[in-house]
C-alpha cells in the first residue's frame, strides 16, 4: 500500500487542483515534509487521510489505495487476462466494459483515473468514445490509453487527435502496457510486479 | 458446215450471183464482224478510256474537287478500283489513294492503239451513262437512309452496276441503240441481249470485271447481279452493299419506267428489309437529264505526258509520305505504349488498395489473438522458474512480435502514411543510415563504403521514410555481400535530380528475376537478397516521394539499386534529420 503521497497524487485521491493541495500543504491545514535536499512535497498517508476527514472528503479513493482503471474491450480472453494481470499488480481497481455503449455509461458512473480503450468494438468506434470523454468538461483528467490491432498509420494519428492520449499496438509486452498507464497516471512505474 | 453456210448467205446477201468472191468474202465478213463483235469485243477492251477532264482530275488527288469530277466518269473510277487489290475490303474506301498508279496505266494505255473510248456523238452513249448515275444517285440515297453501307461505296457500285452495258457501248455503239430500242428488252431481257450482243450484258460486265481485276466486292455486285444478296457475298461481296445496290436497280428502274434488262436477284422489299429500311424513307433522285458524256483522251494533246508527269510527283511524294507514315506509325505505337503503361500504372494501384484492404482487415483480426497468445505466454513467463520453459515462452512472445511486424511492413508497402515533407538533405540521410548499419556489417564482416559529395543534396521528402527506404536497400547489399566484400552508399547530385547509388559485391539478380524484385513476398530471389518486404516497401516509400527506384544491371560490374529523388533547388533552409 502507497504510504507517501506527491502533491499531485494527494490532488487526484481528494479530486482538487494540485494548487489547492499545495496551498494547503503550505499553510499547514495538510501536514507533510519536504525531500531531503529538495523543496518537494511529500504527504504520509495518515495526514493526508486527517486532511480528508476534516473536510468532509469521502475517503475510499485513499481506503483502497487504487487507482482506477476502465477496461474496454470486447475480445473477453484478452480483458480476462489484462484484468488478471492489473490485479495482480495490487496498484489498480479494474471494470471492465465490452462495448462502446457500456463504456460510456460506466465512464459516468464510475470516473476511472484512465481507460484503456480498444479501438474496435461492436458497436461506436474507439475515435468516437475517445471524443465524447474529452467533451465532457467533468472528465477532463480521464486518460485514455488506446489498443487496437489496427497497423494504418494514419488511423493512428486520426485517433491521438480525438483525444487518445497513448496508443500501444496490439500484441504488446505486458510490462510496456503498466509502464504506459504508471505514464499516463503520473505513478512510479514497476514496484509491486519487479 | 461452213461451206454450206457461206452458200446460203451468199445467197441471201447476192441473189442474182454476181458479185465477185472477193467483195462478197468481205461483206460476210463484214456482217460476222457485226453480228459476233459487241460482247467478244467488249470483252477484250483493255479499259474504258476515261473523259480528259477526269484523267486531270486524277493528277490532283488531294484536292476535294477531284473526287467529284471523278465520280460521275464511269471510265476513271474503273481504273480506279482497277489498282485496289482484289481481296481488299471495301471499307475503308480511299480509291483517290491508287491515283499514280491509276495514272500510269492511262499513261502506258493512251499509248497504246485506241480502244474503249466512248463515242460522244453517238446517241447510245448519253443514255447508257444516264443509267449509271441514276442507280449510282439511287444507291447512294439508299446507303444514306440505311446507314449501314458506306455512301461513296455504293455510288460506285452504282454507277458500275451498267458496266456491260457501259463497254459494249464501246464495242458496238449502234448495237447499243439497236438493243436499247428492241421492245422485247423489257420482257425478256437476256434472249434481246443475246440477240444483239451474243451475250447479255452480265456476261460481258462478269468476264470484264475479272479481266480487270476488280475488289471482290465489287465484282459480287456487277458480276453477279443476278444471284440474290445472300449468296452474292459468297463471292466475296458485302451483303448490305448488295442489297443497296439491287434496290437501287429496283427503285431506278421504278423511276424510270424501265429497267434497261438489267435483272437483280433480291426483290426490292427483301433488300430494303435486309437493309432495315422502309421503302418510303428512300427518296429517289430524278433522273438526270444525261451531261454531255466527256472527250476522247487519245486525241488531246500533252495529256499522257502530264499523267506521267503527275505519276511521277505521286511516287516522290510517296516517298516522302514512308518517313511521314513511319512517324505516324511510331507515334501511335507510343500511344498504345503509354495508354498499356497507364493501364498498368491503374492495375497496380488497384492491386496496391486492394492489398491495403487485406492488410488493414488481416492486422485486425490477426493481431487480436497475437495479443491474447502474446500476452498469455507473456503471464506464464512471469510464474515460471524452469529456464528452457522461459525459454519457449519468450520464443512464443517473440514470434507473436515477428507476425505483427509483417502485418505492420505489408501495410507501410501496400499504404504507406501521407509523407511529412520538409527540406532535408540526403547526406545526413546517408550517414544516419550508415552508422544504423554498422553493426550489421560487421558482423556479416562486410566493409561499407560512405561516397558523399561536398555540395549540398537538398529534396523535399520525410526524413523517416527515405531513411526507411536508403536502410532497406543498404542492409539488403550488406545481406547479399560475401564475407569480406563490400556494399557501397554513394550520393550522386543529377542536375535536377538526385540519385543514391546502393551497389554491393554480391551476385546480382538473376535476369528472369530483376523485374519482380520490388515484388512483395517474391520468392525467387537470389539468395539473401530481398527478403520480406524491405524492397517493396522502399520503392513504394521512393515512389510517394516522386522518386524512383531500380535495379540497374551492371555488365561485369557490382549489383546496383538506383534512387532518384527530385532535387530541392536552393532550398529554403535544410533541417537537420529528425531522430
Amino acid at each position: 500500500m502507497k504510504t507517501v503521497f506527491t502533491t499531485g497524487e494527494a490532488a487526484k485521491v481528494c479530486k482538487v487542483s494540485q494548487q489547492t493541495i499545495i496551498r494547503c500543504f503550505d499553510n499547514g491545514q495538510l501536514k507533510g515534509f519536504r525531500v531531503p535536499g529538495s523543496r518537494f512535497r511529500r504527504i504520509p498517508r495518515e495526514a493526508l487521510y486527517k486532511f480528508m476527514k476534516d473536510n468532509g472528503i469521502p475517503t475510499e479513493a485513499l481506503e483502497s489505495g487504487k487507482r482506477k482503471v476502465l477496461l474496454v474491450d470486447d475480445d473477453l480472453e484478452l480483458v480476462e487476462l489484462i484484468q488478471k494481470v492489473l490485479e495482480e499488480d495490487g496498484r489498480f481497481e479494474v471494470r471492465v466494459a465490452n462495448n462502446g455503449f457500456d463504456a460510456g455509461m460506466m465512464v459516468k458512473e464510475y470516473r476511472p483515473d484512465l481507460i484503456i480503450l480498444d479501438v474496435m468494438l461492436p458497436d461506436i468506434n474507439g475515435k468516437e468514445v475517445c471524443q465524447r470523454v474529452r467533451a465532457d468538461n467533468t472528465l477532463e483528467d480521464v486518460r485514455i490509453l488506446c489498443i487496437s490491432g489496427m497497423i494504418e498509420e494514419d488511423k493512428i494519428q486520426e485517433l491521438k487527435l480525438a483525444g487518445a492520449d497513448d496508443f500501444l499496438h496490439k500484441p504488446f509486452d505486458i510490462e510496456d502496457l503498466i509502464d504506459r498507464m504508471c505514464g499516463q497516471l503520473e505513478m512510479e512505474p514497476l514496484s509491486a510486479s519487479a | 458446215v461452213t461451206h454450206r453456210c457461206l452458200a446460203t448467205l451468199r445467197k441471201d446477201v447476192c441473189p442474182g450471183g454476181r458479185c465477185s468472191e472477193a467483195s462478197l468474202n468481205n461483206v460476210i465478213e463484214g456482217a460476222i464482224a457485226v453480228t459476233a463483235a459487241p460482247a467478244e469485243t467488249a470483252v477484250q477492251l483493255p479499259w474504258l478510256a476515261p473523259g480528259v477532264a477526269s484523267l486531270v482530275a486524277l493528277t490532283r488527288p488531294d484536292q476535294p474537287a477531284s473526287w467529284t469530277a471523278v465520280i460521275t466518269d464511269p471510265a476513271a473510277v474503273l481504273l480506279l478500283l482497277r489498282q485496289i487489290p482484289h481481296d481488299h475490303p471495301h471499307e475503308p474506301f480511299r480509291p483517290l489513294s491508287h491515283a499514280a498508279a491509276a495514272l500510269r496505266l492511262a499513261s502506258d494505255l493512251l499509248g497504246r492503239p485506241q480502244a474503249g473510248v466512248l463515242d460522244q456523238m453517238h446517241s447510245a452513249v448519253p443514255s447508257v451513262f444516264a443509267i449509271g448515275r441514276d442507280i449510282a444517285a439511287t444507291a447512294r440515297a439508299v446507303a444514306r437512309a440505311s446507314g449501314r453501307v458506306n455512301q461513296e461505296c455504293a455510288a460506285v457500285a452504282g454507277l458500275l452496276a451498267p458496266l456491260g452495258w457501259l463497254a459494249l457501248t464501246a464495242a458496238g455503239p449502234d448495237a447499243v441503240a439497236a438493243c436499247l430500242t428492241d421492245e422485247m428488252l423489257s420482257t425478256q431481257p437476256d434472249a434481246t441481249q443475246i440477240k444483239h450482243f451474243g451475250a447479255t450484258t452480265a456476261e460481258v460486265a462478269r468476264r470484264l470485271s475479272r479481266r480487270w481485276d476488280l475488289p471482290a466486292w465489287l465484282v459480287a455486285v456487277i458480276g453477279y447481279p443476278d444471284l440474290p444478296a445472300g449468296l452474292a457475298q459468297t463471292f466475296g461481296g458485302d451483303s448490305a452493299l448488295i442489297a443497296a445496290i439491287h434496290a437501287a436497280v429496283h427503285l431506278t428502274a421504278a423511276g424510270n419506267n424501265h429497267s434497261f434488262g438489267l435483272t437483280v436477284g433480291t426483290p426490292l422489299e427483301e433488300a430494303l428489309a435486309h437493309l432495315g429500311i422502309e421503302a418510303e424513307k428512300v427518296v429517289v433522285p430524278s433522273p438526270t437529264a444525261a451531261e454531255p458524256p466527256c472527250s476522247n483522251p487519245y486525241s488531246a494533246p500533252l495529256l499522257r505526258e502530264l499523267l506521267e508527269l503527275a505519276a511521277e510527283n505521286a511516287d516522290r511524294r510517296e516517298l516522302h509520305l514512308v518517313p511521314r507514315l513511319e512517324s505516324e506509325i511510331d507515334r501511335l505505337h507510343r500511344l498504345l505504349l503509354n495508354q498499356r503503361a497507364g493501364e498498368s500504372i491503374r492495375l497496380k494501384a488497384q492491386k496496391l488498395a486492394a492489398l491495403a484492404e487485406f492488410a488493414a482487415g488481416a492486422g485486425h483480426e490477426i493481431n487480436n489473438p497475437l495479443a491474447v497468445i502474446s500476452g498469455q505466454a507473456q503471464y506464464l513467463l512471469t510464474l515460471e522458474a524452469d529456464s528452457d520453459r522461459q525459454k519457449a515462452l519468450r520464443t512464443v512472445v517473440h514470434q507473436t512480435q515477428r507476425v505483427h511486424q509483417i502485418l505492420t511492413d505489408l501495410m507501410q508497402f501496400a499504404k504507406p502514411s501521407r509523407p511529412q515533407k520538409q527540406p532535408i538533405d540526403l547526406r545526413d540521410t546517408a550517414r544516419d543510415v550508415a552508422d544504423s548499419l554498422v553493426d550489421l556489417a560487421a558482423g556479416r564482416k562486410v566493409r561499407v563504403e560512405l561516397l558523399l559529395p561536398d555540395e549540398r543534396c537538398a529534396t523535399d521528402g520525410d526524413a523517416k521514410q527515405i531513411s526507411t527506404a536508403v536502410a532497406s536497400l543498404l542492409r539488403n547489399a550488406i545481406e547479399a555481400a560475401p564475407a569480406d566484400g563490400w556494399a557501397r552508399l554513394r550520393l550522386d547530385p543529377a542536375g535536377e535530380s538526385l540519385r543514391i547509388l546502393v551497389e554491393d559485391s554480391g551476385p546480382g539478380p538473376a535476369a528472369n528475376h530483376a523485374e519482380h524484385l520490388f515484388d512483395p513476398f517474391f520468392s525467387g530471389r537470389a539468395a539473401g537478397r530481398g527478403r520480406g518486404l524491405g524492397l517493396a516497401t522502399a520503392w513504394r516509400l521512393v515512389r510517394e516521394h516522386g522518386g524512383d527506384l531500380a535495379y540497374e544491371p551492371v555488365p561485369g560490374g557490382p549489383t546496383r539499386f538506383v534512387m532518384t529523388f527530385p532535387r530541392l533547388v536552393d532550398p529554403p533552409a535544410v533541417q537537420p534529420m529528425a531522430a
